[in-house]
């Protein structure tokens, strides 16, 4: 099978991933906690959301390790989350991003990124894929072995 | 309230949308489920997965609507193989894609708010390098495009 021809790929690393598993409700309070994070100069360079049937929804964001504590607390306090609350964070993760232009228009482009990435056992901690490019979410010590399967299928063009 | 200029804003019709969630043990489980529907001609438009602490990862895809029945079809097929406890799936749905120019916090921060004004819910979001695109239901996408308009200027 042939390689897949990208554009570019780049990594973000000192990053922090935020889980947070929510009732539907809380969602109103989002756009102000985001906007606090603005005024706050904290960027975010991954965030997904999705809702389950009964409604409750999982939010993941990524943002630098050293700005992780300041997000928490604008979550913690934005949606009056109690201290026993289910908000996950794991520490020292890196983001890929893989710009395509067209990745959403082959088939199968997700299947090999995971089935790579799963081959060498580099865990998955949360991933986008849409239009063109794809965002990763892996454990630090992951990234050499990451790069590296994904140039198994990537074709790069040399900078 | 000053509008955020953007690059532009589209939006795709005829979506829908699958969720599962294969059983932890199976850790190759979402790569082979998504090698399966790329070997059955099934693209996938849209992918949102989050891993959770048990290891196993909801996986959200949109696919086009006239590829549902082919995709829930293989699904269900698979369901004992990878442990899919349970299938679910939504028609309707249509998917907006803003693209911004910069300054991220802010578009997401509008992009929220534009649809809770609008009373629109998003069934799900997702980030890439150049978009920030959300599947919502399909009728309500001229009510979500009405007040984006409110928050975003494009350009011309």
């Amino acid at each position: 099978m042939g390689k897949i021809k990208l554009h570019n790929i780049f990594h973000t690393s000192d990053q922090a991933l935020l889980t947070i598993q929510l009732e539907e409700r809380k969602a109103e309070f989002l756009p102000s906690i985001i906007y606090a994070l603005r005024e706050e100069g904290i960027s975010i360079p991954f965030i997904v959301q999705s809702i389950n049937r009964n409604g409750d929804f999982t939010l993941s964001l990524a943002t630098a390790q050293r700005q992780l504590g300041w997000m928490r607390a604008a979550f913690q306090e934005g949606l009056d989350l109690p201290r026993s609350a289910p908000l996950e964070v794991r520490n020292d993760v890196v983001l890929i991003t893989l710009y395509g232009p067209h990745l959403g228009e082959i088939p199968g482009v997700a299947s090999r990124i995971l089935s790579a990435l799963a081959a060498d056992r580099v865990e998955i901690l949360a991933m986008s894929a849409s239009l063109n490019s794809s965002l990763l979410v892996i454990p630090r010590e992951s990234l050499p072995k990451a790069l590296r399967s994904l140039n198994r299928i990537f074709e790069i063009p040399a900078k | 309230m000053k509008k955020i200029k953007i690059a532009g804003l589209r939006h795709i019709l005829d979506l829908s949308q699958v969720e599962f969630s294969p059983r932890p043990t199976q850790s190759h489980s979402p790569a082979m489920i998504l090698a399966r529907l790329a070997e059955n001609g099934i693209n996938v438009e849209f992918i949102v997965a989050h891993g959770r602490t048990d290891e196993t990862m909801e996986l959200v895809l949109g696919v086009k609507r006239n590829q549902i029945a082919a995709t829930l079809g293989l699904l269900r097929g698979i369901k004992e193989e990878f442990g899919l406890e349970k299938v679910y799936s939504r028609d309707r749905v249509g998917m907006i894609s803003l693209f911004p120019h910069g300054s991220r916090a802010a578009v997401i921060g509008n992009f929220l708010s534009a649809f809770r004004d609008a009373g629109v819910k998003l069934l799900t979001i997702s980030f890439s390098l150049s978009a920030i695109s959300g599947l919502l239901e399909e009728s309500r996408i001229p009510d979500a495009l009405n007040a984006l308009s409110e928050y975003f200027e494009l350009p011309g």
